[in-house]
């Protein structure tokens, strides 16, 4: 049995894209409100919010309760926040198995698979490149019919 | 091997939107007289969006590949999400070959690869590619020289008959719509201003008795359903379809020619279909419930169009001979007949009684309101013949291997045949009444793709709990 966690790149990678994503809303909620000065700060606080609320405290915890365990029959994700969810999912269930990368995914942590099989799919996400050619080599000779 | 997506794939990754963008331009560039500097200076916006649009599908189709083993199938696509999938040969349910008059004359063929695994609206794989490359794609194929292969072709009169009963009128209208709506956006709105005034005039004429804006509706319906019945017919000619080895392979059509290869194994169950009017004429129709066949708009996962109902039964026996149908052991008893009928019959007399105290309260719309009360009843009194009939041939039964259920959904009737491994899930239901006359429903789950779900009605419940029991060892 072999555990995984989501690597701490990932959730850096993601907060620096939500810190530009945040930013250039409030730009831009600052340059369209900026004849109503209270709107544009009311704005661009709600805006702060969102991010502190999501990048700060909900992704964090996301990182750290995310668990993804392949066990000699199955693969269990554990994941949730605020409502705890355990996904199980039978190797022989399994269909095929796809990676999703993105540009410098060695480096952003951005790797993640998604596991097809009869009548649902589970998502195993912000894997570092070491961890994500692992579990698909693991799931490869126990998993999918050849 | 690695084989890249054929650069038509180009124009497929290019919305419809993105036409209706660029012949304006174009327009606006011809009616500036090539004055390039005033074009761009005009409309640098629409420009930059256009080619915007270009550079995304050419890099979209830079990133589409396939690269086959012996075993596996290695698919790349995307950009900036770069996906890799690697999927076993021995997973893949349906290949669907794919070739309009256009495609053949670029050389170039849409195949789409199924598993019984992925969305239930979308293909696993998806690329178009160079004909030899599609060639490639032959694992379900291999077979075909097999010389104990065993055919069956439909006569042309029983695919008119197909594609009358099939044809939708819906697919039609909407087809009509788009068409109408997209051409006056690019050609200019006279186009639509014509069609409209047209359907007026000629409605007007007709109106003999009836309001003329029934009879607008009328048109236009049956303008729509002779659309889609010349799509239809266009769509199956040619239908034929072989059985080899282990495998099916269906081809169709006369412009668009598609091939569709399915693994036997993979078939979750068998579906004959009959409307009321089909089966006063003992016509069947016998369609094929295996991922990724019948998933695309307007395709029908049919496996023989139509054709009297014996020979449908002989055709399913020669070409899916591992999935033996039943006799129906357990029927609904003389009481059930209520729970079949009930339902259409209280609809029947609420819309009498409601177009009566309508026509009290409104007199001078009387008749509007019984021409909608009698456009509505029609159809309820269908049901209620519909209802009627299926409560004496709906039924339960089982041998050695499968599974037959036989039941009625909507208006037509069905009669499933499913191997006992496919069954995912079995469910009793019963209301109060029903569990004071000792009845049931039964609802039968299947295992694939998505979960499809069958249900028979107002059954005695001892019997469907034996027949329940004996298909559990195998699920």
């Amino acid at each position: 049995m072999r555990k995984y966690h989501p690597a701490r790149k990932a959730l850096y990678t993601l907060q620096i894209l939500e810190l530009v994503l945040c930013a250039a809303l409030g730009i831009v909620a600052w340059y369209y409100l900026k004849f109503f000065p209270a709107l544009a700060w009311i704005a661009v606080m709600l805006i702060a919010i969102m991010y502190i609320l999501t990048a700060i405290i909900y992704l964090p915890l996301y990182i750290k309760k995310t668990i993804i365990t392949i066990a000699e029959n199955e693969i269990i994700v554990r994941t949730g926040v605020f409502i705890e969810t355990k996904s199980i999912m039978r190797h022989d269930a399994v269909q095929y198995i796809s990676i999703v990368r993105t540009p410098l995914s060695k480096y952003t942590s951005l790797n993640n698979i998604v596991v097809n099989a009869l009548g649902g799919r589970l998502f195993l996400l912000f894997l570092s490149r070491e961890n994500a050619e692992e579990i698909v080599d693991i799931l490869q000779e126990r998993g999918i019919k050849t | 091997m690695k084989v890249k997506a054929h650069p038509i794939s180009i124009i497929e990754g290019i919305s419809k939107n993105f036409w209706i963008l660029l012949f304006p331009l174009l327009r606006g560039l011809i009616a500036m007289q090539f004055d390039l500097y005033r074009w761009v200076t005009g409309a640098w916006v629409d420009i930059m969006i256009v080619t915007s649009v270009l550079i995304y599908a050419i890099l979209r189709w830079r990133g589409m590949s396939f690269t086959l083993d012996e075993d596996t199938i290695l698919v790349q696509r995307g950009i900036i999400f770069r996906s890799k999938s690697r999927i076993p040969v021995d997973a893949i349910t349906t290949v669907i070959k794919e070739q309009t008059i256009i495609y053949n004359a670029f050389g170039a063929v849409k195949v789409r690869i199924e598993t019984n695994a992925g969305s239930k609206r979308k293909a696993d794989f998806k690329i178009t590619v160079r004909k030899q490359s599609a060639s490639t794609l032959n694992f379900l194929e291999r077979d075909l020289s097999n010389r104990t292969k065993k055919s069956y072709a439909p006569k042309w009169y029983y695919l008119i008959v197909f594609s009358l009963i099939s044809s939708n009128s819906l697919s039609g209208v909407l087809f009509l719509s788009a068409f109408i709506s997209q051409t006056g956006a690019v050609i200019g709105r006279e186009l639509r201003g014509d069609v409209i005034t047209t359907i007026t005039t000629l409605s007007h004429r007709l109106a003999i008795g009836i309001p003329p804006i029934a009879v607008a509706i009328s048109i236009v319906i049956l303008s729509g359903w002779v659309i889609a019945f010349i799509f239809n017919v266009l769509r199956h000619l040619h239908f034929e379809i072989t059985r080899s080895n282990k495998n099916l392979h269906i081809r169709e059509g006369l412009f668009t020619k598609r091939q569709y290869h399915i693994n036997s194994d993979r078939i979750a169950f068998l579906d004959m279909r009959q409307t009321l009017t089909t089966k006063a004429f003992s016509i069947a129709s016998l369609y094929v419930y295996c991922a990724g066949y019948g998933k695309e708009k307007n395709e029908r996962a049919v496996l023989v169009p139509a054709t009297s109902k014996r020979e449908v039964e002989g055709t399913m026996r020669m070409l899916v001979p591992e999935i033996t149908p039943a006799k129906a052991t357990v029927k609904p008893p003389p009481r059930g007949l209520v729970g079949y009928i009930l339902p259409s019959s209280l609809m029947l007399i609420s819309i009498t009684l409601v177009a009566k105290i309508l026509i009290g309260i409104f007199p001078s719309w009387h008749q509007l309101i019984s021409f909608v009360a009698a456009m509505a009843a029609i159809p309820l009194a269908w049901l209620l013949l519909v209802k009627f009939t299926a409560f004496i041939t709906s039924g339960i039964g089982e041998n050695e291997n499968a599974v037959t259920i036989r039941y009625v959904r909507r208006y037509s009737f069905s009669t499933i045949t499913m191997p006992k491994t496919r069954i995912a899930k079995m469910q009793i239901t019963q209301t109060p009444f029903q569990r004071w006359a000792g009845r049931c429903n039964v609802v039968i789950y299947t295992n694939a793709e998505s979960k499809q779900k069958h249900i028979v009605k107002q059954l005695p419940l001892k019997q469907t709990r034996e027949i329940i029991l004996n298909c559990r060892n195998y699920m």
